[in-house]
C-alpha cells in the first residue's frame, strides 16, 4: 500500500495571501527559502496546523489539520520535530528538560531512554553532554544545538527546521539522513541564499517565492 | 484575547476588567474544571509543573503565612482583651473573635498573600513567556499552554491557598493562646483550650473554611493567568499596567467570592 505524503500543501492560500501547492513524501527533503520571517512562521504553522489557510487544505500524513480534534491534532504535532528561529525554550526549565519535555508529554518512554538518545544526539551535534543549565545561562551557539537535539529527539516523522545557522551543517545532514533513511520527511526554511544553493544538502526539490507563490526551482511559473 | 492597540512609546492600560474579560475567565475556568477530571491532562510535564508550583505557591509561602498568623493571633488577643474590659463577656466574645477568624481573616489575609507572591510570579513567568513568543513554540510541538502551564498552576494556587489557610487557621489561635497563658490571662490548660477553639468553629466554620481557600485560590491563579496571556501590549507592559491589572483582578475576584459565600453559609 502507498504511504501518504507526510505532509501535503493542496492549492492553499495561507493567512498572508501566500500561495503554496506542495507535497513532502516519506524520505524527503525539502529546502524553501520563504523571503522573510513572517512568511517562513505562517508556512511553519500551517505546516502544524496551528494557522488553518484560507483556501486549500494542509494535512499530514493524509489528514486534514482541520478535521483533527484538538487532543488529536496535538498528539500529531507530537510527531513533528521542530527547530525554532530564536530557540523558544520555557525560561524556567533548564535545556535538558527543555529538550525531553516533548517526549515526555507525548509517550510513555521512559525518562532514562529519552535522555539517552538526546544525549547520543548532543555528542553528534557537538555537545560534550546534554545541557544542564537554564536556556538564559547558555552561550548561544549551545541554543543551537540544544534546538536541533530537541527537533531530533523521538524519531519524528516529519522535522521543520527554521533558520538553522549555516555553521553547523555536517551535522545537521547527517542527522537528516536518518530522518529520511526511516521514511520521515525534513521541511528547511533559510533565509540565506547560499545555503539555499548549498549543494551539500541533499534537498529533494528547493522552493522559493515568486511574487506571493512558493515556486518550485526549475519550474517555469 | 482582547485586541489592545499599542501606542509608540506608552503600554496600552489593561481595563481592571470587562465583559470580554470576564467571559474569557469563565471559559478558561470552566476548561481547567473539565481538564482536570481527565487522567490523560495528567502527563508527565504537567505534573511536574504542578509540583513545581506547589512548592513556590506553598512550601516557599509558610514563612510568610506562620509569621502573619502569629501577627494576627496577638492582634486577636488584644482585641480579645479590649472588648472583654468593655463588655465583659468572655465566652461571647471569644466565639465572635474565633468565627470572624476562621470565617473571613484567614481566607482573605491568605488569599492577600497568594496574590502578592503567587498571582505575581504567574502574571511575570507568563506574560513574559507570552511576548516572546514562546507559546507559539508549545503550541507548535502539540503541548497545550492551557494544560501545560495553566492548569496546573491554576491547581497548585488553589491546593496551596487552602493548605495555607488550615496552617493560617491552627497558628493564629495558638499565638494568642500561648500569650494569654504567657501574660496569665487564661488559666485553663492548653489541651482544654485547643478543644474550646474547635468546638467554636462550628460545622459552618469547618465547611466554609475548604470551599471559600480552595476558590479564592483557584480564581486568583486564573485571574492573573488569564491576565498574562491576553494579547496587550508590548515588553513594558508587565511593569507598568500588566502587574497593577493582574493584582486589582484577583483582589476583586477574591473579595466577590468571599463575600458571596460568607452570605450563602
Amino acid at each position: 500500500m502507498d504511504q501518504p505524503p507526510v505532509l501535503r500543501f493542496a492549492s492553499t492560500v495561507l493567512t498572508d495571501g501566500l500561495s503554496v501547492d506542495l507535497t513532502l513524501g516519506p524520505g524527503e527533503l525539502i529546502l524553501i527559502d520563504p523571503g522573510d520571517e513572517e512568511h517562513e512562521r505562517t508556512i511553519a504553522d500551517a505546516a502544524c496546523g496551528l494557522a488553518p489557510p484560507l483556501q486549500g487544505t494542509v494535512s499530514m500524513l493524509g489528514r486534514d489539520w482541520l478535521k483533527q480534534q484538538p487532543d488529536h491534532a496535538n498528539a500529531l504535532r507530537g510527531r513533528i520535530g521542530h527547530s525554532f528561529r530564536r530557540g523558544s525554550w520555557v525560561p524556567y526549565l533548564s535545556l535538558i528538560d527543555n529538550i525531553l519535555l516533548p517526549q515526555l508529554h507525548h509517550t510513555t518512554r521512559p525518562y532514562a531512554e529519552i535522555r539517552d538518545e538526546a544525549n547520543r544526539l548532543s555528542a553528534g551535534f557537538g555537545l560534550p553532554g546534554l545541557p544542564t543549565v537554564l536556556p538564559g545561562q547558555a552561550t548561544a551557539s549551545d541554543l543551537v544545538r540544544a534546538d536541533l537535539i530537541r527537533a531530533f529527539t523521538g524519531s519524528p516523522i516529519l522535522v521543520i527546521l527554521e533558520g538553522p545557522p549555516a555553521d553547523g551543517i555536517g551535522p545537521l545532514v547527517g542527522a537528516i539522513r536518518a530522518v529520511r533513511d526511516r521514511d520521515g520527511a525534513v521541511l528547511w526554511f533559510t533565509l540565506d541564499p547560499a545555503l539555499w544553493y548549498e549543494p551539500a544538502i541533499p534537498a529533494t526539490r528547493r522552493y522559493r517565492l515568486r511574487g506571493d507563490t512558493l515556486v518550485a526551482e526549475g519550474d517555469p511559473r | 484575547m482582547t485586541g489592545q492597540a499599542v501606542k509608540a512609546g506608552k503600554p496600552a492600560p489593561l481595563p481592571p476588567w470587562s465583559p470580554r474579560w470576564i467571559v474569557t475567565t469563565a471559559a478558561v475556568g470552566t476548561a481547567v474544571l473539565r481538564q482536570m477530571v481527565r487522567p490523560v491532562t495528567w502527563r508527565r510535564p504537567v505534573r511536574m509543573e504542578f509540583m513545581r508550583f506547589m512548592a513556590i505557591s506553598g512550601l516557599q509561602s509558610i514563612p510568610a503565612v506562620t509569621i502573619t498568623a502569629v501577627l494576627a493571633g496577638l492582634g486577636l488577643l488584644s482585641q480579645a482583651l479590649y472588648w472583654l474590659e468593655q463588655v465583659g463577656q468572655n465566652d461571647e466574645i471569644t466565639q465572635i473573635i474565633l468565627t470572624i477568624l476562621v470565617r473571613e481573616v484567614a481566607p482573605l489575609t491568605v488569599g492577600l498573600l497568594a496574590i502578592g507572591r503567587s498571582g505575581l510570579i504567574i502574571l511575570s513567568e507568563l506574560s513574559r513567556m507570552r511576548e516572546e513568543g514562546r507559546l507559539r513554540a508549545l503550541d507548535a510541538q502539540g503541548l497545550d499552554p492551557l494544560l501545560l502551564l495553566v492548569l496546573p498552576r491554576v491547581l497548585a494556587l488553589s491546593l496551596s491557598t487552602f493548605c495555607l489557610t488550615i496552617l493560617f487557621v491552627a497558628v493564629a489561635p495558638l499565638a494568642g493562646m500561648l500569650a494569654a497563658l504567657a501574660l496569665g490571662i487564661v488559666r485553663q490548660p492548653v489541651d482544654q483550650v485547643l478543644l474550646n477553639i474547635l468546638s467554636i468553629i462550628g460545622s459552618a466554620g469547618y465547611l466554609i473554611l475548604p470551599l471559600k481557600s480552595l476558590s479564592i485560590g483557584f480564581l486568583i491563579g486564573l485571574a492573573a493567568c488569564v491576565t498574562a496571556l491576553e494579547q496587550g501590549a508590548g515588553r513594558d507592559e508587565a511593569a507598568t499596567t500588566l502587574l497593577p491589572s493582574g493584582f486589582f483582578r484577583a483582589l476583586l475576584l477574591t473579595l466577590v467570592v468571599n463575600g458571596l459565600l460568607s452570605a450563602m453559609v
